[in-house]
């Protein structure tokens, strides 16, 4: 049987299209796919006129995302055979001091990636040393600036979203972190098996395989050769894994890709300083920064001791 | 008709029927235990000397008793007081020593002063100047080691399911420039602190209550579903720096720590108050359970309040009797409980350091 199939959207286009292929090769199908990942290089109109005539076209583009609104499920129809929506997977309870800074309503790519560390930008407004940033990277302070209820309610969301679209995925993040541990990168890159699941829900719904089929298993974990942020062991072990404090480059860096946390932290430091200061304090930023600001001044305030007996002098 | 409200009453509240008339071992103050210590909880142990008892009762029980910082970290550490509690952080007196090893082992305070040198140029740490009766070469090792251990006891905090606290004393030492507590006045191992440096401070109800409750609130922050259970230390004052006299001075800090123990153990459902204190001083002992030097707590002592909180807080103690070499456990696991045994055999007490440096 051969079909044109296209996924369009972010990042993770690549990740689906490859789970798609592998479908395909399974079920001894023709199928070309191709991934349409939005400004990467290609826009909105390019990829519009690219995916004419193909019979199906899983897109990520939301109803609400009005610069991309040509690529949105209602508006694709007439243009290909069949439009099937599927949400981006966006999962932050696994890195919850993952952000995005804004400069002009860009995102703001450090040298290494678009994302920040939420704590090391509120260390550095505070004029804190990068030492000291790394040692706050602990259990209490995640606490207080509320890392630890991330999970939760990300979870949450993650499951409202996608059952708005129709797509059931209660108990999969377990499942995944049962089969191949952290299911996410970072904050908006999904593991393999993550988009594999997705693909095979879109081609399902498509109608081109049955429900209930199973992902396919060794497709290429592309996302994987970008920055890969660890899931801290205070929030691991709430999950039920261990857990890291360690890093991984992105590929293009080198093969040798581990970094610790404070030399995360350093480079993150190093990028920061060549922004000004103000357009780093984004409202996230600014919250941890001023919850962390209470907390350092409590802890030594509270140290203050009533007058009490002097000493005699030394004999 | 007027009906003594007291008719209605168990025998454990009259004094006579539960204190004065049954043999002393089988007085038994714990009407209910609100905390139950299932085979499978990991114990974290920490506070004053007595505390170190019930660290080593719960390795005999084979209690899955929490050790974090089992080992040395490094070439340089002696292999000494390791097992002793749950980390190395020897022995706690205060409860602002709690507190602020709380905020230290968090980094939200550090301590100006963080080396102390002895008399002999090593170099001990202020908040466990006793560790390692060596001491460490020099300031580095010493700040290499406390990292290791302070993030030892973030896991102690973070990992445990139940924290056995042992209240010891209010009165303590503090930097006059931060307020930080040592566990022992500066010139008593140190020469070089000048006195100026610190003070000395006895602390009141009011202040170890709220310590006492901010840790409480904090320690649940990072592990929100840990039980706690309060002691207060039966082992009286060596010596007092206030102007009272030492009989009057140790009962003073012992009242304030007791009723802070019971006030806040009534106020939160997940802290537990165990009277180990009122097992060894009250007055069925007629004082048995002291040694000659009538402070330290005699084998027989130790073993009455133990026995007690066995029978009330570790559920399944009968059966974790058993001889070990019946149970189904490795080599492996034997060697490790059995050199943990003998680690907590040697309990540690900045206390005797005062008489000590005289």
């Amino acid at each position: 049987m051969s079909r044109r199939i296209a996924f369009v959207g972010s990042c993770q286009v690549s990740g689906m299209a490859a789970a798609c292929r592998a479908v395909s090769q399974q079920r001894g199908h023709d199928w070309q796919v191709e991934a349409y990942h939005i400004g990467a290089p290609l826009n909105e109109r390019e990829i519009f006129r690219l995916i004419q005539g193909f019979d199906v076209v899983i897109s990520q583009v939301n109803i609400s995302d009005k610069p991309n609104a040509i690529l949105q499920a209602d508006s694709l129809r007439g243009h290909v055979g069949q439009c099937v929506y599927m949400p981006v997977f966006v999962f932050t309870g696994l890195h919850p001091d993952m952000t995005y800074v804004f400069i002009q309503d860009m995102v703001w790519n450090g040298a290494q990636s678009p994302m920040h560390s939420l704590l090391s930008l509120a260390c550095y407004l505070l004029d804190l040393p990068a030492r000291r940033a790394a040692s706050l990277f602990n259990a209490y302070v995640f606490a207080e600036i509320g890392y630890f209820s991330a999970y939760e309610a990300s979870y949450a969301v993650m499951v409202s979203d996608f059952d708005a679209a129709g797509y059931d995925l209660r108990g999969m993040p377990e499942r995944w972190m049962e089969t191949s541990g952290p299911f996410m990168y970072t904050i908006n890159h999904p593991s393999i098996s993550v988009l594999s699941h997705m693909a095979v829900l879109a081609l399902a719904r498509a109608g081109l395989i049955a429900g209930g089929y199973n992902a396919p298993d060794g497709v290429d974990d592309y996302l994987h050769q970008h920055l890969v942020a660890p899931v801290f062991p205070e929030l691991a072990r709430r999950i039920g894994f261990s857990g890291s404090h360690e890093y991984l480059r992105p590929l293009q860096f080198g093969t040798d890709r581990t970094v610790s946390l404070l030399e995360y932290v350093q480079e993150s430091y190093a990028d920061f300083r060549g922004v000004d200061r103000s357009l780093l304090a984004s409202s996230p930023v600014v919250h941890v920064r001023d919850r962390l600001s209470v907390l350092l001044n409590q802890a030594v305030p509270r140290l203050s001791a009533r007058p009490a007996l002097s000493l005699p002098s030394a004999p | 008709m007027i009906s003594n409200p007291y008719g209605i009453k168990p025998d454990i509240s009259f004094w006579k029927k539960s204190v004065a008339l049954p043999a002393m071992n089988d007085v038994d103050p714990v009407v209910r235990a609100k905390v139950r210590i299932v085979s499978d909880s990991s114990i974290a142990t920490a506070g004053s000397c007595f505390a170190q008892h019930i660290a080593r009762t719960l390795v005999k029980q084979g209690q899955r008793y929490l050790i974090i910082e089992d080992a040395p970290a490094f070439e340089f550490c002696d292999d000494e007081n390791y097992g002793t509690f749950s980390a190395r952080y020897g022995n706690i007196y205060t409860v602002r020593q709690l507190l602020q090893l709380f905020y230290r082992a968090y980094n939200l305070f550090e301590p100006v002063v963080g080396v102390w040198q002895r008399a002999d140029g090593r170099f001990i740490d202020p908040f466990r100047p006793q560790i390692q009766s060596g001491g460490y070469g020099t300031p580095e090792q010493l700040a290499q080691d406390r990292e290791a251990h302070l993030a030892a006891v973030r896991l102690v905090f973070e990992t445990c399911d139940v924290f056995v606290f042992t209240l010891g004393l209010t009165e303590g030492w503090l930097s006059n420039e931060d307020g930080a507590v040592y566990p022992l006045a500066p010139g008593v191992v140190s020469p070089y602190v000048s006195r100026d440096q610190y003070r000395f401070q006895n602390f009141n109800f009011a202040e170890v209550e709220a310590d006492l409750e901010l840790f409480f609130e904090n320690f649940r922050k990072v592990n929100p579903s840990v039980k706690v259970i309060l002691t207060v230390s039966p082992v009286p004052l060596i010596a007092t720096y206030t102007d009272e006299h030492v009989l009057t001075a140790t009962a003073y800090s012992k009242a304030v720590l007791r009723a802070v123990a019971g006030s806040v153990s009534e106020r939160h459902d997940y802290v537990d108050y165990f009277p180990s204190f009122e097992m060894i001083t009250g007055a069925h002992t007629r004082g048995r359970f002291y040694e000659e030097d009538l402070r330290e707590v005699n084998a027989e002592g130790v073993a009455y309040v133990m026995s007690k909180f066995s029978h009330h807080y570790l559920s399944d103690a009968v059966q974790l009797c058993q001889p070990v070499a019946n149970a189904a456990i490795s080599e492996e696991d034997f060697r490790r409980q059995r050199a943990v045994l003998e680690t907590l055999q040697k309990v540690i007490c900045e206390e005797i350091a005062i008489e000590n440096s005289l």
